[in-house]
């Protein structure tokens, strides 16, 4: 059936058709390299500031100032006992991930 | 119809004939070195713009902060050289090379210090950080470029080939260096400081008992009932001290002193496997000090001379995240690392003292 079929197919036709069908390839195998190529994730960092009382009855968040250190003894004093306030932690949390797509 | 199918036979048989023949001359090879030497380009490019920015970071930096002759300062620090000992002698290497480690140490410091008189010395470390980062920088984009320009003067497609692939690795960690600039100029944790963070949480507010050798401070405090010893760098500028120094001298002093020591801990930050989480600790033997070695031996021969046990915890995180601001995960992974040390402390003798190193860079932690 499919060799009749061939049959009934002028040449000309059946070059254009194999042309056709190169360039389709082609383009398949691009998509499939395009496809293959992990998007780069990029990391959306914030910095946070743990605050805390010395004697470990309240805590607090705060943001990033320059002049900020870990253990560095601040002016204010605790709402709770009125003993000092010192920085207890400054880490960088994830917020999300931009993901951006690689060129190939 | 006919006659352009026959031309369509006739061109493509043409072609495959030709590239049947370019095959043999090489072509395919030339063809790869200019189609990597054209991607080696292009990364390059990025690599000088990370080289130009950090370079006018750190003049800006020492310019604000009083500078007179930034540019002077910044291109001796660029082209800075060390020049490894002779290594078919190994006798004394350890010494010699702590000896041009220190000189080069000392040379930076003062060629900040004179640059910058009227700064704190939190100022002048950032400013000697910043300008290690930037000559690190600076490095780099030079060497890849040598090679990209003697790879392609002399046709070396395997040159070439070795520097394409190296590329994306090596812009990666220039990449982080870069933004590592930015974390150090604010003042920041990093990763790295996760050892100097967990002797942070043991001595909390307390001041140090002595500053033992340069740059580095001792704690005394008690932990399950025994006298620890608590070793760090002096925060919270930039700063890694010499903790190898610090721990023998601190044996030393404490042996003369009659007091028997039951174990060392050294702390530090280690690179993990892809794969493994940000965090996750370990427990080994020996000294966990990344340092080219003069201190890391000091440690290990301390330790030796009077027979104590020697133990690492290590904190994983990724080469990034050593080298940027310290992560939640860094952080957590510390607090877990302390119920370790505390673990290890319980099998000491009550009255036999401990000595705990944390080792690391200890920017923005006091």
């Amino acid at each position: 059936m499919i060799s009749n079929l061939a049959l009934a197919i002028s040449p000309e036709t059946q070059s254009l058709i194999t042309l056709v069908m190169m360039a389709l390839i082609l383009t398949l195998f691009y998509y499939a390299i395009l496809k293959s190529i992990p998007p780069s994730t990029q990391e959306v960092l914030t910095t946070k500031v743990i605050v805390r009382c010395i004697n470990e009855d309240h805590e607090e968040q705060r943001t990033f100032q320059k002049g900020m250190y870990i253990g560095k003894i601040l002016d204010e004093k605790c709402p709770k006992c009125s003993s000092s306030l010192y920085i207890h932690r400054i880490y960088a949390e994830n917020m999300f991930e931009e993901k951006t797509t690689r060129k190939p | 119809m006919a006659g352009l199918v026959d031309w369509i036979n006739a061109i493509s048989q043409l072609l495959f004939t030709v590239v049947f023949l370019l095959l043999f001359l090489g072509f395919n090879q030339r063809l790869q070195v200019f189609l990597q030497s054209r991607n080696i380009s292009a990364k390059l490019k990025v690599l000088e713009t990370y080289a130009l920015e950090s370079k006018q970071k750190t003049i800006e930096f020492l310019k604000n902060n009083g500078s007179q002759n930034p540019e002077s300062v910044f291109n001796t620090a660029s082209e800075y050289f060390v020049i490894s000992p002779v290594d078919i002698e190994p006798t004394d290497i350890i010494r010699r090379l702590e000896t041009l480690l220190r000189t080069q140490e000392t040379r930076f410091e003062k060629l900040v210090e004179e640059t910058l008189p009227n700064t704190d010395k939190f100022t002048r470390s950032l400013a000697l950080t910043a300008l290690e980062i930037s000559a690190a920088l600076n490095q780099v984009y030079k060497i890849v470029r040598h090679y990209l320009l003697l790879g392609r003067k002399t046709n070396n497609w395997i040159l070439i080939m070795q520097l394409d692939m190296l590329m994306p690795t090596l812009l990666r960690q220039a990449k982080s260096y870069r933004q590592a600039l930015d974390v150090f100029l604010e003042g920041k944790p990093i990763g790295d400081g996760a050892g100097p963070l967990l002797a942070f949480n043991i001595v909390k507010l307390s001041q140090p008992t002595e500053e033992i050798s340069k740059d580095t401070v001792y704690y005394t405090t008690s932990i399950e009932e025994r006298t620890v010893y608590v070793v760090k760098a002096k925060g919270p500028q930039s700063n890694v001290g010499h903790p190898g120094e610090a721990v023998e001298k601190l044996v030393e002093k404490l042996i003369s002193n009659g007091k028997e020591i039951g174990l060392i801990i050294t702390l530090d930050a280690a690179l993990k496997l892809e794969g493994e989480e940000t965090g996750s600790i370990a427990e080994g033997v020996g000294a966990a000090i990344g340092d080219p070695g003069p201190e890391k031996i000091r440690i290990e021969r301390i330790a030796a001379k009077y027979g104590i046990p020697l133990h690492a915890v290590v904190i994983k995180m990724g080469f990034e995240e050593a080298i940027l601001e310290m992560k939640k995960q860094v952080v957590e992974g510390v607090e877990k690392a302390m119920e370790v040390v505390r673990e290890l402390i319980r099998k000491v003798p009550k009255e036999k003292a401990i000595i705990i190193a944390g080792i690391g860079n200890t920017i923005g932690i006091a």
